[in-house]
């Protein structure tokens, strides 16, 4: 279907499937025979996911505060569905996984825009751009906040890498604004289920964000720093490098210095895999394995299918701790 | 020893280690927020007990050498290059555009600004010290209470902690 043909049809449906109910797993139904390659049940599927899609994105367009986007409801929505129809052939499962790749969707398309609008702003010819420049405090104040959506973006994949259902329930709650009731009833969950794992994907990326700012991807560090005063590569690479000891402190002192803990732990073992470690430790799995794939970024563990041993950075530092006390770890 | 007493000593030698902390910011004429300072000064010294911590209007004139001929931003120029880590409470508008030029010194990496949110949309710094954690947003709420004072105290611990591990040389 084209998109304009598509868009015509989803105006068309909602004139008429504001109030249509839909009957318990016909979600799951549908989706089922669109795996099966009728197209038809896209047809009947989305007058059933309508009002939730219409819930999620005005969540979404009213709820990231991002204040710039001249995206109209429908457009949006089309746009996912869009999206949706175009996009990898999924194994759809139920509704659950439909609403966390519709919120996923959406999320990605104001990402886009925004970072079509921090394109826009910046300029394509702007590597001299300076702060005389920028005649209109607004600009900068757009282009900050497109620079915080795209970090939470980053952040979220992230999340997502090591516990994707925490990442979708960020999408639902953070961006679509759904209940924790309504996500629960989303992902088939219980309330207290979806509640604890609201609570540690938000205390995740806060540390992500605030404790641990904004690890963008330094492929776009300059046109970042184009924005206001600009610093030189050298600079750069000094506030990278104290961010990133700062980041690997933080993480050792992580949970009681679980962080630290766990990296004993490692240099006794040599090479172990997660779960054996989660038993030896006695924390919890999911502490330990944030933990594991975080260190393994700042490169004091090195990671070879599930087994991970200590790096030879990962051994220095012990050593230099355990010089700075006089005592060993072990 | 058990490994709760091995970090035990761990907080225990940082917190006593040498520190050399800058704190810039408004002056006694800005009364609110100098006795800011103040605390931000006394809580770092009650933690980090052989810390210097120090004002930079303490500092001035008082370059080894002699300072005569010396600008004040070449002054702090020098303060900065030798200290461990500079909070700047940033808290008026327009302020960090006097400091901005310190970031490209090869020393901005040591400053952390401690900037009012209702300035978080002027482009006085650049978003890299944002980007990198040397710029942190408050509001009144956290400026009132401890909450910014805690996080400059557990900034220099960090610091103090990744000294130990070779990590700031």
């Amino acid at each position: 279907m084209q998109n304009s043909e598509l868009n015509k049809s989803l105006l068309n449906k909602s004139r008429f499937s504001l109030h249509c109910m839909e009957i318990p797993g016909e979600i799951t139904q549908r989706l089922q025979e669109w795996n099966q390659g009728d197209q038809t049940a896209l047809d009947r599927l989305l007058p059933l996911v309508e009002n939730e899609l219409r819930m999620l994105a005005d969540g979404l367009l009213r709820g990231h505060k991002y204040p710039e986007h001249d995206l109209g409801i429908t457009a949006f929505i089309n746009e996912t569905v869009v999206r949706l129809m175009e996009g990898p052939q999924l194994e759809w499962q139920n509704r659950a996984q439909f609403f966390g790749v519709a919120a996923h969707i959406m999320r990605k398309i104001l990402i886009d825009h925004a970072r079509a609008q921090l394109s826009n702003k910046l300029g394509r010819s702007s590597e001299d751009k300076r702060l005389e420049e920028v005649k209109d405090l607004t600009d900068v104040g757009a282009a900050t906040k497109a620079i915080e959506l795209l970090a939470l973006d980053e952040a979220l994949n992230r999340l997502a890498k090591f516990d994707a259902r925490k990442s979708a329930i960020v999408d639902l709650r953070y961006f679509g604004g759904l209940t924790i009731g309504e996500i629960a009833e989303v992902f088939e969950m219980s309330h207290s289920t979806v509640e604890r794992e609201w609570r540690f994907a938000r205390a995740w990326l806060k540390r992500e964000l605030v404790e641990r700012p904004g690890e963008l991807d330094i492929s776009r560090s300059t046109e970042q720093s184009e924005v206001g005063v600009s610093v030189t590569h050298e600079t750069e690479r000094k506030l990278a490098d104290a961010w990133s000891n700062r980041e690997l402190v933080a993480t050792l002192m992580t949970e009681q210095w679980a962080g630290l803990k766990l990296l004993v732990r490692l240099r006794s073992t040599s090479a172990i895999t997660m779960s054996q470690l989660v038993s030896n430790v006695e924390m919890d799995a999911e502490i330990v394995r944030s933990l594991l794939l975080r260190l393994a970024e700042l490169g004091m563990l090195e990671k070879q299918g599930d087994i991970f041993s200590l790096t030879k950075r990962g051994d220095i530092l012990l050593d230099n701790f355990e010089r700075a006390i006089g005592n060993s770890f072990e | 020893m058990s490994f709760d007493e091995r970090i035990e000593e761990i907080i225990s030698v940082s917190e006593a280690m040498k520190l050399n902390v800058l704190i810039w910011g408004p002056g006694k004429t800005a009364s609110e927020q100098y006795a800011k300072r103040q605390k931000i000064r006394q809580k770092i010294k009650d933690v980090f007990v052989n810390a210097d911590v120090r004002f930079s209007e303490d500092l001035m004139n008082t370059i080894p050498g002699g300072s005569d001929g010396l600008t004040l931003p070449e002054q702090e120029l020098l303060h900065l290059a030798a200290c461990d880590i500079c909070f700047v409470l940033d808290v008026s508008k327009g302020a960090g555009e006097e400091i901005a030029h310190f970031v490209n010194s090869g020393f901005g990496h040591k400053l952390v600004i401690l900037t009012h949110e209702k300035y978080k949309d002027a482009p006085s710094f650049p978003v890299a010290l944002r980007k990198y954690g040397n710029q942190l947003f408050f509001n009144d709420q956290e400026y009132e209470r401890c909450y910014l004072v805690e996080r400059i105290v557990s900034r220099v611990r960090f610091l103090a902690v990744g000294k130990l591990g070779h990590l700031f040389m």
